[in-house]
């Protein structure tokens, strides 16, 4: 959702006429983008869909309480932020690096083969991507899937992440050198390895 | 990897799952069940005031704060404007010169907090905050000329005078930050004015009864905390070669300070009979003639640190005396004869007496006098 003013009476209907339809666009609006933030932070996609689902009810009970809301994709991104951290703190397990989901298991597996290496390799550039995407920290992480896979501009990721434009633009440039040293590092390891079994 | 390869890449992944695209099923799905969950926990029936939709409207697009913010400006300018049109200009008077306790000395405070809220900036508050402190200074002094029918109107401007000498500090340290050029001006003259309340409290404390001496020396407390603020900031401004506050003036003061603080030790440590000696006391000498040293070596932040600690042991020495000779405090004849009960502190007295009579160098025309930011010269 681009629109501020587009957004602005979306909150008003929720906030005055407790409209659900326009609760229902604004989920249309943004579910993709919190599902995402939330997919990179857990480890199977099952997770990731319920905690999404929890983080559009609380806010629906936010807005419905009247409180301020100055930003509401900043306020969605800091709910589903709470939300993930309470998962945790639910589960008492720390985040895996290496994620547990099947359909990504089964891509490494795929790709673990020699032959298909090389057949699939774009496809594996893309799934060690994914996967180094996953171990970088946090607010690395999150600039990075808003910028790139959200298409979000500076401003907005620093409404999400209350932080300021230029704080946004330094952590993306650290977190893109980050992530492509470390997918640098990976692939050299990956080809010392492979010519060590051609030997 | 670069920046624009790492950028392909995931941007061609952005639709896949392994991106964190969610199954499509699963987003039509959730939202239908989210919208039922969303119309059972809503009362759709309930219908909102008009009120309600106009302050959603004007929220959403401006910070509820500010509205409420306005609100309340405009809200106390029609009071006024009301207050003086519809009863005249008498009423206006009356409302200036209510006393506390009486009908029309909260729409004083109101007015006084609109000023405050509608002040351009902080030296302007500050100003008001000076202003505001003298009046409940006033109305301390006039309360206790009179017999005390109830002391928690006493207690509560005394609260309200409290208030208003801890936004003067604040003040001070905001101005410390904002405009360095200029503290050390009204540093100055806030010292000097807390010399003055110093001296007002003392004598309408004499005044009051025993059950309002904690609050009276509460508010003691706080004037001197606002004195030891400003002296730091005189002598930050001095160490740091500003030649307006020459060596003379800062011994000066500090000889000021000390002796005051020796006369509130006094004070403190007198009971009816003979001086009372205890450890705490003797630690609170002991640090008087350490600043003393401090202060001939011109090691002044040192004896400012010194002074402080005089100031904390003081108000400790004073708590064990109240609390040794509680069953002594008998209101009937405090009240009955206030002035007589003065010669506790004839040392005190007179050395605030002679600090009262520094800020008059007014006639002189001198800068210190012509910059009067702080003080509204009502004193």
């Amino acid at each position: 959702m681009r629109s501020l003013l587009k957004e602005k009476f979306l909150l008003f209907r929720i906030r005055a006429k407790k409209d659900p339809e326009a609760f229902g666009m604004v989920y249309d609006a943004y579910v993709k983008q919190i599902y995402r933030f939330v997919y990179f932070k857990v480890s199977s996609a099952e997770q990731a869909e319920d905690l999404t689902s929890e983080t559009f009810l609380k806010a629906w009970q936010y807005l419905k309480e009247k409180r301020e809301v100055p930003h509401l994709q900043a306020l969605l991104y800091s709910i589903a932020r709470s939300v993930v951290i309470d998962h945790y703190r639910r589960t008492a397990c720390e985040r895996s690096d290496v994620p547990a989901d099947d359909e990504r298991t089964s891509e490494l597996a795929e790709a673990g083969s020699e032959k298909l290496l090389r057949d699939v390799e774009t496809r594996f550039d893309m799934t060690r991507v994914i996967e180094k995407l996953r171990g970088l920290k946090d607010e690395y992480r999150d600039v990075v899937i808003m910028k790139y896979l959200d298409e979000m501009t500076t401003s907005e990721i620093a409404d999400a992440l209350g932080k300021s434009a230029s704080n946004v633009r330094v952590l993306l440039h650290r977190a893109t050198k980050a992530l492509s040293d470390v997918i640098e590092h990976d692939r050299e390891r990956t080809s010392e390895n492979t010519a060590k079994r051609k030997k | 990897m670069t920046a624009n390869e790492l950028r392909k890449t995931l941007q061609s992944v952005k639709n896949e799952r392994r991106g964190g695209a969610p199954h499509e099923a699963w987003v039509k799905q959730n939202r239908d069940i989210l919208m039922m969950q969303v119309r059972n926990t809503t009362d759709l029936n309930a219908r909102e005031t008009l009120g309600g939709y106009m302050r959603h409207f004007f929220g959403i697009f401006v910070p509820t704060e500010s509205l409420a913010l306005a609100a309340r400006a405009i809200g106390l300018f029609l009071l006024v404007i009301g207050t003086v049109f519809g009863g005249g200009l008498v009423s206006a008077q009356a409302y200036r010169d209510a006393a506390p306790g009486e009908m029309l000395y909260n729409m004083k405070l109101a007015v006084e907090q609109a000023q405050l809220i509608l002040a351009p900036n902080d030296e302007y508050r500050t100003r008001l905050h000076t202003e505001i402190a003298d009046h409940r200074l006033d109305e301390i002094a006039k309360l206790a000329e009179r017999p005390v029918e109830d002391p928690e109107v006493v207690a509560g401007v005394l609260s309200s005078f409290g208030k208003e000498v801890l936004a003067l500090r604040a003040g001070l340290e905001s101005l410390r930050h904002e405009n360095p050029a200029g503290v050390a001006e009204t540093a100055k003259l806030m010292e000097r004015r807390m010399a003055v309340y110093q001296n007002s409290l003392r004598q309408a404390g004499a005044s009051l009864p025993p059950s309002l001496q904690p609050s009276v020396a509460g508010a003691r407390d706080l004037v001197d905390g606002v004195t030891i603020a400003a002296m730091a900031v005189i002598v930050e401004k001095h160490l740091a070669g500003d030649t307006s506050t020459p060596r003379t003036v800062i011994d000066n003061k500090f000889e000021d300070r000390i002796k005051q603080a020796e006369a509130k030790l006094d004070t403190a440590t007198k009971t009816d009979a003979a001086p009372t000696v205890t450890p705490k006391s003797t630690a609170a000498k002991a640090a008087i003639a350490e600043a003393r040293e401090l202060i001939k070596e011109q090691k002044y932040q040192a004896a400012l640190t010194k002074i402080a600690e005089v100031a904390e042991l003081t108000k400790e020495v004073q708590a064990e005396a109240d609390q040794a000779a509680p069953a002594e405090q008998v209101p009937a004849v405090e009240q009955a004869a206030p002035a007589a009960e003065a010669p506790a502190a004839p040392a005190e007295e007179n050395q605030e007496e002679t600090k009262n009579v520094e800020p008059a160098p007014a006639p002189t025309g001198s800068s210190e006098v012509s910059g009067d930011a702080v003080g509204s010269g009502s004193r």
